[in-house]
């Protein structure tokens, strides 16, 4: 298809002004390595690369500012569809992409344990998804002209319930993401201004917010392309210093092979050194010790406390140095309050102590595929099949949700052409994978510079990125001399999933400006996908929901105003709930694809293929598959099983983690669609 | 309910090529994974299953996808000038 000569222009002048911005992009970054070189301090580099990014994202959002409908919801449908691809990857590598995936994959290594799947099945599972999109949704949705997703389920089935479904799901299953995505911003923010949590969360949002209530779609495209630059050059400069470290070679993708098997050979000497194994056993120690605290918690608090107690009294009254006395009572105040509390956070510390004590601090072998062993005992075999099922099921889930998550889909209503929209997956796909094949890369090259030059090393003379994210927080980063030998173990370092990204700079002897660069791109990855998602919620809530349940005659000029209004307090609600932390962020993004899946996969695709699909079918298909799956994380869920006094422990199907519950959810919803549908035509049919 | 612009007309040809493209897909992320101890064998170098699963299946992946955008944007251009234009981009 020839462009219009307005058209090819507008390409031409986007084409220009993305060449200068890459230039200055680089030139900016040139200048603060001279200016580190000259002296400039370490904490004024943090806060220049966090406000220069989020002003010009704010910028953006100024320069790109409308009141047009059709520019605020599709960005005027006239994104070509490299641009559109480029702003798709953006929204689409979040935080959990970005910071958390290469160091789900040091600590996952292939496929990751039977309660924990992970690793690949990340890479596969957000990589795969696209084809689902490209070739079953996208080309399908951009053909009926429409502003959001439930819009389509309102298009295809008519009545208000299907709308009505599809848009309290788009909102459950995009707030779940955002606030991973908040977290993320929180963490990032702090940590390169060296504020609070939660201020942190309030400056890294503003820009964001700005962008995205003043422009919609319009500004939010062209800040996600401005973030896809970053956040690609921040992931590719760290990975390509480190491999030339290392390798000689810069393309790490293609030489990290090299490493895998370097690994496995330290991997086995570790598993043979004596004071891996002392450490080990010191872990067994305590996990059993653990264990008998937990047969009678309240017992064992009491005579906990009473022995602190008397240790605090024996010291003082020896009138011993005040820095143990000190130490003592931090200890006794460190013990749990009550009953519960000590329970819970005993059982956790006995699963640690658990973990920590197995070989390589619980850790399998980086190449290893799935745990277990296929030829081993039954407990080995079973162990082996449950991990294999975990990492199908969870790669499921993460495809299947791809093609279910709004946010995404809607991406793609901003192409001129069906045609265009089939394009722009493609260069989605390949822009993502720009950096999804270095993820591993990342992943290998740190776990060799953890084993090769961190660990051996003496205590006193411990890198100062270890002290520093410790000090942050102690779920990152974690180092104590457990065998009391003054040398670091591989089992006495424990890394946190969302440190590993952030500290690759600093392990890896990398000039500061990297290491800013590294928390920019990971904040841009989070604004990025932040925006989308609020965007998208907002327009749920405005569009799908009060202008059809509240109040019908809207002009679309007040629509635009709401849908502002909405998303900002959207974002205060979803920061206000990031900030009570609530959970680590790979898992907490993996559930709300699991809801996605569920909830919009089998209804759009049975919509889109089997022209026999009821409306009445999709609502229950719907809510059943959702249903479902709720349910079956709501059954595993701690907190849950305490309310209703539930035994501890988990009821799983087929030993699958809650985690993954969309494996359930999408087949239960094909099946009620499926067959209401035969139903009710039957019904139709004889009556 | 029909008379709204429906998604719901597919080509044969196209229908097809959907079902070959994804069952390509499917082996290449779920066989390959299902196999992934079977596949532990070092080839030029490389583990085979961490690579096909860390790099292999991704490259699979872009080849689909580019393969059904450009297959399909001809079968349109036939279709279009085969018809007089029924194509029904907005």
């Amino acid at each position: 298809m020839a462009d219009s000569p307005g058209y090819a222009a507008y390409k031409r002048r986007l084409h220009r002004i993305l060449a200068f911005y890459i230039l200055a992009l680089i030139a900016f970054l040139l200048l603060m390595a001279w200016a580190e070189q000259s002296g400039l301090s370490r904490r004024w580099l943090g806060p220049i690369f966090l406000f220069s990014t989020v002003m010009m994202y704010g910028g953006i959002g100024i320069y790109g500012r409308t009141a047009d409908p059709e520019e605020y919801y599709v960005a005027g449908r006239r994104i070509p569809p490299v641009y559109n691809g480029m702003a798709a990857a953006a929204d689409w590598m979040s935080a959990a992409s970005f910071i958390s995936l290469a160091g789900g994959l040091y600590l996952q290594g292939f496929g990751g344990t039977e309660t924990q799947a992970g690793g690949l099945a990340y890479v596969l599972g957000w990589t795969g998804g696209f084809c689902l999109v490209a070739l079953l949704i996208a080309p399908h949705l951009r053909k009926l002209n429409l502003y959001t997703v439930p819009d389509y389920f309102k298009e295809r089935f008519g009545g208000r319930w299907p709308r009505r479904i599809a848009a309290f799901s788009a909102v459950l299953c995009s707030f779940t993401y955002v606030v991973a995505q908040i977290y993320g911003i929180g963490l990032v923010a702090s940590r390169l201004t060296g504020v609070q949590f939660e201020i942190g969360i309030m400056l890294g949002l503003g820009g964001v917010v700005l962008c995205s209530f003043l422009g919609g779609m319009r500004a939010i495209t062209w800040t996600q392309v401005a973030q896809y630059i970053i956040l690609l050059l921040a992931f590719l400069i760290p990975v390509s210093w480190l491999a030339y470290k290392q390798l000689g070679n810069p393309l790490a993708p293609l030489v990290y092979g090299e490493q895998l098997e370097k690994i496995a050979k330290l991997e086995h000497d570790l598993m043979a050194s004596p004071a891996e194994k002392q450490v080990q056993a010191e872990f067994a120690r305590r996990a059993r010790e653990y264990t008998v605290w937990l047969q009678d918690v309240e017992g064992a608090l009491k005579r906990e406390r009473a022995a602190k107690q008397e240790r605090v009294r024996m010291l003082k009254s020896q009138n011993a140095d005040m820095e143990l006395v000190i130490a003592a009572t931090r200890e006794l105040a460190a013990l749990p309050t009550d009953v519960t509390s000590a329970r819970e956070r005993w059982t956790r510390a006995m699963q640690e102590s658990e973990e920590r004590s197995r070989p390589l601090g619980g850790l399998l072998p980086h190449s290893q595929a799935f745990a277990g062993d296929p030829d081993g005992t039954p407990a080995e075999r079973e162990t082996f099949q449950s991990s294999r099922a975990n990492f199908l099921a969870l790669m499921f889930c993460l495809m299947v949700g791809t093609a279910g998550l709004p946010h995404l889909l809607t991406r793609y209503y901003t192409t001129p052409s069906v045609a265009a929209a089939r394009s722009s997956v493609a260069w989605s796909l390949f822009f993502i994978t720009l950096l999804y094949l270095s993820a591993p890369a990342l992943a290998v090259l740190v776990k060799y510079e953890v084993m090769q030059n961190v660990v051996g090393s003496s205590f006193d003379a411990l890198p100062a990125w270890i002290a520093q994210w410790s000090r942050m927080d102690g779920s990152l980063i974690s180092v104590s001399d457990i065998n009391g030998d003054g040398i670091l173990q591989f089992g006495e370092l424990r890394l946190g999933a969302d440190v590993i990204m952030l500290a690759t700079p600093e392990l890896g002897g990398m000039p500061y400006v990297v290491s800013g660069l590294v928390a920019a791109g990971g904040l841009a990855a989070a604004l990025s996908t932040a925006d989308g998602l609020l965007l998208t919620i907002s327009n749920s809530l405005v569009r799908d929901t009060y202008c059809h349940e509240v109040k019908r005659n809207v002009t679309p000029e007040q629509r635009v105003i709401l849908s502002k209004f909405a998303l900002l307090s959207v974002a205060t609600v979803a920061a206000f709930v990031a900030a009570l932390k609530p959970a680590e962020i790979l898992p907490l993004v993996a559930s709300s694809f699991s809801l996605a899946a569920s909830a919009f996969v089998p209804a759009m695709i049975m919509g889109i293929f089997w022209s026999r699909t009821t409306g009445s079918a999709a609502v229950a298909g719907m809510l059943i598959g959702l249903g479902t799956t709720v349910a079956y994380m709501m059954i595993n869920a701690p907190t849950v099983r305490a309310f209703f006094a539930l035994p501890t422990g988990q009821d799983l199907w087929f030993g699958i983690q809650p985690l993954s519950a969309g494996v359930f959810g999408v087949p239960v919803g094909f099946v009620v669609i499926g067959l209401l549908s035969l139903l009710q035509r039957r019904k139709a049919t004889s009556a | 309910m029909s008379e709204r612009p429906t998604t719901d007309e597919h080509d044969r040809r196209a229908l097809a090529l959907k079902a070959v493209l994804l069952s390509v897909m499917v082996l290449a992320s779920f066989g390959v994974c299902f196999f992934a101890r079977e596949l532990s064998v070092v080839v030029l170098g490389w583990p085979v299953h961490f690579w096909m699963a860390a790099q292999g299946a991704v490259l699979v992946f872009i080849v689909i996808v580019v393969v059904y955008a450009s297959v399909m944007s001809r079968l349109e251009a036939q279709e279009a000038s085969g018809e007089a234009g029924e194509a029904g981009d907005g």
